[in-house]
């Protein structure tokens, strides 16, 4: 099976670029103009190369610092954010208490 | 060791309001029926007048990942518990959302346990948790008609 699934990709590794809509929180909200946006991503990706696709294709978070969360998870580095996500929210340093 | 009990309340620590000033001593008298108890520390959160070049705040606007910071509040005060060892931990946490005034509470902790170094640890424990890794927001509306945004340090 694993080499079939080399020869013929498998749901999660031939995606497709889609329109993803991402949650925006505190400060971002003002610099995307709204509480989400939506961007041309290709899933699964992890979450430096996800942080890489936005700031690339969204230049307003350009030297913003956000967190990445998935399904209200903090994702990292090489961490995988799956096609079947439910959410993908971008987090600004937090100011509770 | 007689079985460990950890009571989190309220189900829900997001309300859309600021958080009475009288919620400790409510809290206080109710957890009086808890026999095991034998200190009890609260903490407080209060919006401060800051000057700004804009003027002094006059309130905090706080909004969150709703649902993200209610798990995190949940997840954090059960791993900060692990840390104590007491027959019965109790902990009431409330956090305001929308606009709080300067002298309102954003914030309410009390933490009750069998001894003073485990309520007095616990509570601050969650409340550095809470500012290092719960999705709130706080807009700083200033005098000017400004605002700023505030970051936890």
């Amino acid at each position: 099976m694993r080499n079939q699934t080399e020869h013929t990709p498998s749901h999660e590794t031939a995606s497709q670029p889609r329109t993803v809509k991402i949650a925006v929180f505190g400060p971002l909200t003002e610099v995307v103009g709204a509480g989400e946006l939506e961007v041309e991503l290709t899933l699964p990706a992890s979450a430096a190369r996800l942080d890489a696709e936005l700031r690339r294709r969204r230049p307003e978070l350009d030297g913003r610092r956000y967190q990445i969360a998935a399904d209200e998870r903090i994702v990292r580095g090489e961490e995988v954010i799956h096609a079947d996500v439910g959410e993908i929210a971008l987090l600004p340093p937090f100011a509770g208490g | 060791m007689a079985q460990r009990s950890l009571i989190i309340e309220p189900p829900e620590f997001l309300a859309e309001r600021p958080v009475p000033h009288t919620r400790i001593g409510e809290i206080t008298a109710t957890w009086s029926g808890d026999h095991r108890i034998g200190g009890i520390v609260s903490f407080a959160g209060v919006v401060r007048a800051d000057e700004t070049s804009e003027g002094a705040v006059t309130a905090i606007e706080f909004t969150a990942h709703r649902s993200m910071a209610q798990r995190s509040l949940s997840e954090l005060i059960e791993r900060c518990a692990t840390a104590y060892e007491s027959e019965v931990l109790r902990v009431y946490l409330e956090h305001a959302l929308g606009t709080v005034g300067v002298g309102k509470c954003p914030l309410v902790i009390v933490v009750g346990a069998g001894h003073r170094p485990e309520a007095f640890g616990l509570c601050r424990d969650i409340l550095e948790a809470l500012k290092a890794e719960v999705p709130i927001y706080g807009r700083e509306l200033t005098e000017g008609g400004g605002h700023q945004w505030k970051v936890n340090r």
